[in-house]
């Protein structure tokens, strides 16, 4: 069996910061795989283990991706596909389907796809959806917190809210996984080291058969008109005192709003 | 004329939808059209009492329940009659594998989890989350068909009108076995919490140290005559609470009068579903949590300390 774990490098979440404008400053911030990626690549590397013969290919995009997906080769992956493509920036979900597909046809005889319920970033939680039809009808397990392998095909659990689903799929098929799923490795020391020697095979648009048209804001069905602090119509009173003052105060205002 | 075509797999869901699809037609100067499908179909009427002009009604043997692939093919071949400019699907887990597959078959962006829909030119703007909620994105869409995932609760649906006419049509699907197929399915035991309903939540976070603790946290949700919330950790990693307590994306979506949130961060998963909230109170340590800076009313203190003491407050002014 030939594993894709998708992987995506992202800014840095936590550390963004905005003016008193609400606009963001994304100017050098630091870059990390989207952590849904890492139980991605952890369920892959997982069901290699449980199966012998498979081969886990990360199949990753970022502006320092050539440097990121060290970090997932360490967890385990055997080998990896990266993009290097300026124009792939601002390219959105389904600008991204169209490379990421095409990427994973690249890796060769990929007949399971593991990413991660959304992306740290965006979170829209479309890319395994337009995958699975773009790969040519697979079928899907989203927001999967179980998956096994035996006898030819896969078991996918998913909570959907009070209901816990399982399929049954063939392969080839696409698993998107939640959290819940697993804990990531950390890995030690000498697979780190290890990890600069495996092999990583980097694309350009080109080498897809896509062209600048394909990607980007020319390639996407939604426009960006804004991305900014959210502003949230709150009133902001901050309650202060010993906590039994504050406490008074707060049930005041629970009070004075009709609450209690 | 520029037809809006309404799918939720919950009627209540599709109920929403439509008091929002009936405020857009004018301006799009076409018909609000719902696709039933499933059990839904039985229940035409309903949607044109909601705001359709027109239902199409399909039953089939795999649109029970909600398998992506059946489902796929039934709204893309609605699409496919309809023609519409503008397709709002109801959010769920399933709906959004069914959305995104058919806005790939149509070379089409979809809007993802969005809320503060408006119409410019005929394009749909809305907003959503994203950097994990450190931010809005604000998004037009380019191409028609708009497909547009709304979450539960964003809009509220309109009184059924039993004046309203609509023509209820029947919709020939052609659907093929999925790949995908239901093995199992558990339906977890509920204690009976309606977060949905409560007027006042009480939300446990991962300020909360133990297990334990709930009982003192329990004591206020009770004085308040509350529900009791939670985050995702608390309900799916350390199973403190059952999933029917869980506040967020892949739990409920609610907006109480009044939500307290009690060590609680503020991450995106767990805002995105209790943003709506009326007053939003956050207690916690950290003065930098998200959810502080998102609050009404604040408290920077251990909520160890502000629980019994609120416990005690609230419950002198409802004595007296």
């Amino acid at each position: 069996m030939k594993v894709a774990a998708l992987v995506k490098q992202v800014v840095d979440v936590d550390q963004i910061k905005a003016d008193r404008e609400g606009n963001l400053q994304l100017d050098n911030l630091p870059f990390k795989i989207s952590n849904y990626d890492k139980n991605a690549v952890e369920a892959a590397v997982q069901l290699k283990e449980k199966n012998p013969g498979t081969e886990v290919i990360a199949v990753a995009t970022g502006p320092n991706i050539r440097d990121g997906v060290k970090e997932v080769l360490a967890m385990g992956c055997d080998r990896a596909v990266v993009l290097n493509s300026k124009e792939f920036a601002g390219s959105d979900n389904l600008a991204t389907s169209r490379v990421l597909a095409k990427m994973i046809q690249k890796a060769g005889g990929v007949d399971l796809v593991i990413c991660g319920e959304g992306s740290l970033d965006s979170y829209t939680g479309l890319m395994g959806p337009r995958l699975a039809e773009r790969l040519g009808a697979w079928p899907i397990s989203s927001f999967t917190i179980k998956v096994e392998y035996a006898n030819n095909a896969l078991k996918a659990t998913s909570n959907l809210g009070g209901v816990l689903e399982t399929l049954e799929m063939p392969l080839p098929a696409i698993v998107t996984v939640s959290e819940e799923i697993n804990q990531p490795r950390l890995p030690p020391l000498i697979q780190i080291l290890q990890a600069g020697k495996k092999p990583v095979q980097e694309l350009k648009l080109a080498d897809l058969g896509l062209g600048p048209n394909d990607v980007g804001a020319a390639g996407s069905g939604n426009q960006v008109v804004s991305n900014r602090a959210p502003k949230m119509a709150r009133k902001n009173v901050r309650l202060k005192g010993s906590p039994e003052e504050a406490a008074a105060q707060l049930a005041q205002a629970l009070r004075k709003e009709g609450v209690i | 004329m520029a037809d809006i075509l309404v799918w939720a797999a919950d009627t209540e869901q599709a109920f929403e939808l439509l008091a929002k699809a009936r405020e857009f037609a004018p301006q799009l100067q076409g018909h609000v059209v719902a696709l039933a499908l499933g059990d839904a179909a039985g229940r035409a009427q309903d949607f044109v009492k909601h705001g359709a002009d027109r239902v199409l009604t399909a039953q089939h043997d795999l649109l029970k329940g909600l398998q992506v692939e059946p489902h796929t093919d039934a709204l893309h071949q609605a699409i496919q009659a309809v023609k519409p400019s503008l397709v709002l699907v109801g959010l769920s887990i399933r709906a959004k594998d069914v959305a995104g597959r058919v806005g790939t078959r149509l070379e089409v962006g979809v809007g993802s989890d969005m809320f503060n829909l408006r119409l410019e030119g005929g394009r749909v703007v809305g907003e959503r989350m994203y950097f994990s909620g450190n931010s809005i994105l604000t998004e037009k869409l380019l191409k028609d068909p708009q497909i547009v995932i709304v979450p539960p609760r964003v809009y509220e649906a309109q009184a059924a009108d039993a004046s309203r006419q609509g023509k209820v049509e029947p919709f020939n699907v052609s659907l093929k076995p999925p790949k995908a197929k239901v093995v199992q399915s558990i339906v977890k035991k509920a204690e009976g919490v309606h977060l949905e309903q409560a007027d006042v939540i009480v939300s446990v976070g991962r300020g909360v140290k133990k297990k334990e603790d709930i009982a003192m946290i329990d004591q206020l949700a009770k004085v308040l005559d509350g529900a009791v919330g939670c985050t995702r950790p608390i309900a799916a990693d350390l199973k403190w609470l059952g999933d029917e307590h869980w506040i967020g994306l892949s739990g409920h979506e609610v907006k109480p009068k009044a939500y307290i949130g009690l060590g609680v961060s503020g991450q995106i998963q767990h805002v995105a579903g209790m943003r709506g909230s009326k007053l939003i109170i956050a207690i916690n340590k950290d003065e930098e949590a998200p959810l502080v800076k998102i609050s009404d009313y604040a408290i920077v203190d251990d909520l160890y300390k502000v629980v019994p003491a609120l416990t005690k407050e609230v419950q002198k002014i409802r004595g007296g």
